[in-house]
Formats: C-alpha cells, structure tokens, sequence
C-alpha cells in the first residue's frame, strides 16, 4: 500500500456470490465497465475490456479465490500486454457483512508509470490550496 | 526526470512536502521536523527538485525549499478523476447485483 493507492468500499444488499458474478462474468461485466468484455478468473488468464469507440485493454487475472478475492493487472493504454509501467492492479475483496456484501476495491500501481502529465509548468501560486485538497482527497478514501 | 508519482510514493519525501507545503524550510530545519537525517533530508531534497516538485530559495545565509504546485494539482485531479470513475462503477455493480435474477 502506498499513498497514491484508490481504495473504495461500497455496502451491497445482495449475497457475496452475486456481487462475485457482477465482477467476474464478462456478461455482467460489460454492464459496469466497457461494452465488450472477455474473462476468465483463474489466475494467469487473460481476457479483454472494450470500448466500441475506443478500443481494447488487456488484462491479466493474477489471483482468483472465489468468492472473497479478485486481482488483476490492466494495462492503461489500448492493445497492449499489462507489465509494471504501463498497468496497474486492481483488487476485489468481498466480505459478508450483516446480510449483504462489503465490496472494497484497491487501485495500485500508479507510481510504477511513466509520468501520465509529462509537462513542466512553473506556476508555484496556490500551492498550499492544491496540496490540502490532495491530502484531503486521499484521506477521505 | 523521474515520474512524479514514484518519487511521491516515498512517505519521507511525502511527509517533507506537506512541511515545505505550509511554510518555506531549510534542510535543517526539515531535520528537526522529521525523524530523518540531514543528509537524508537533502538527498530526498535533490530527488524532489529533479521532478519539478520543490525549488530552492535563498533566505540570507540559508537555502530553503519551496514546494512547486502546479505538477502535484494535476496529478491530485488525475487520481480524483480515477475515483470518481470507480465510484461510478462500484454504483453500477451494486445495482447488477442487487437486482432481481
């Protein structure tokens, strides 16, 4: 876990077998994220996530242990094979919690890439403002 | 020029932006903030001036860094914008899930 890490949890009133197949089955899949969507989650697959107007990502299942724990890296660009530097991982766990599922979902990776901003800029106003809404921002998740 | 983000995923060097973030210090002074050494300090210093995130100032006979915005306000809506974007589809798998089969 670094800083830089998305982590979010969301309280499901449905049993933690139905929130698995919401997550795992490339129908059910293509309905949250994309429009096509090919997956398997036995870990070492790879399967695809697609965007008509875009394009296609790669992904590749690293761990699978139905029906608690879901990983997997993705690569951030279009047709290309998810490594360290141009992909991050996403993790799925799933916890019973008084009659429903506790979803917590982990993003991590992101300070493997390549700068995503690239740019230099020299602006140095407003520095205290951003850094407070950073910290902020990653406090609350 | 190394990446922003690998060089913020240092909790020194995080912690010493959040300082040099409210007030310009000098090496020495991060040194007394921070249960870090000196030279530790100014190499973290050297690292976070190589990614455009801290400038030096002259302040008399002291040196003292300043903490740069601009790179780490983007990098801040990058990382909120990719939130966001889940929160949206975590909202959407409660809802397949929570629907009648």
């Amino acid at each position: 876990m670094t800083t830089l890490d998305i982590t979010r949890s969301i309280d499901i009133n449905a049993p933690v077998e139905k929130v698995w197949a919401a997550i795992t089955e490339p129908d059910l899949i293509a309905q949250w994220f994309g429009d096509t969507c090919e997956f398997d989650p036995t870990p070492g697959s790879t399967g695809t996530f697609g965007w008509k107007e875009h394009g296609t990502v790669r992904v590749v299942v690293e761990h699978a242990d139905r029906p608690k724990t879901l990983i997997y890296r993705w690569a951030r660009g279009f047709d290309v094979d998810p490594v360290p530097g141009n992909s991050t991982v996403v993790r799925f766990d799933l916890a019973e919690s008084a009659g429903g599922t506790r979803l917590t979902l982990v993003e991590s990776g992101f300070e493997e890439l390549a700068d995503p901003q690239g740019a230099h800029d020299d602006n140095t106003g407003g520095w205290k403002a951003e850094l407070g809404e950073l910290v902020e921002f990653l406090e609350s998740r | 020029m190394p990446a922003v983000l690998s060089v913020l995923a240092d909790e020194t060097r995080w912690r010493i932006l959040s300082e040099i973030g409210t007030a310009d210090l000098s090496a020495s002074a991060l040194a007394g903030r921070l249960p870090v050494s000196r030279q530790a300090i100014a190499k973290h210093l050297a690292v976070l001036a190589e990614a455009g995130l801290v400038e030096s100032v002259r302040a008399g006979r002291e040196i003292r860094y300043r903490a740069l915005g601009a790179r780490l306000s983007a990098l801040a809506n990058d990382l909120e914008a990719i939130g966001r974007r889940w929160d949206r589809r975590l909202e959407a798998i409660k809802r397949i899930a929570e629907s009648e089969d």
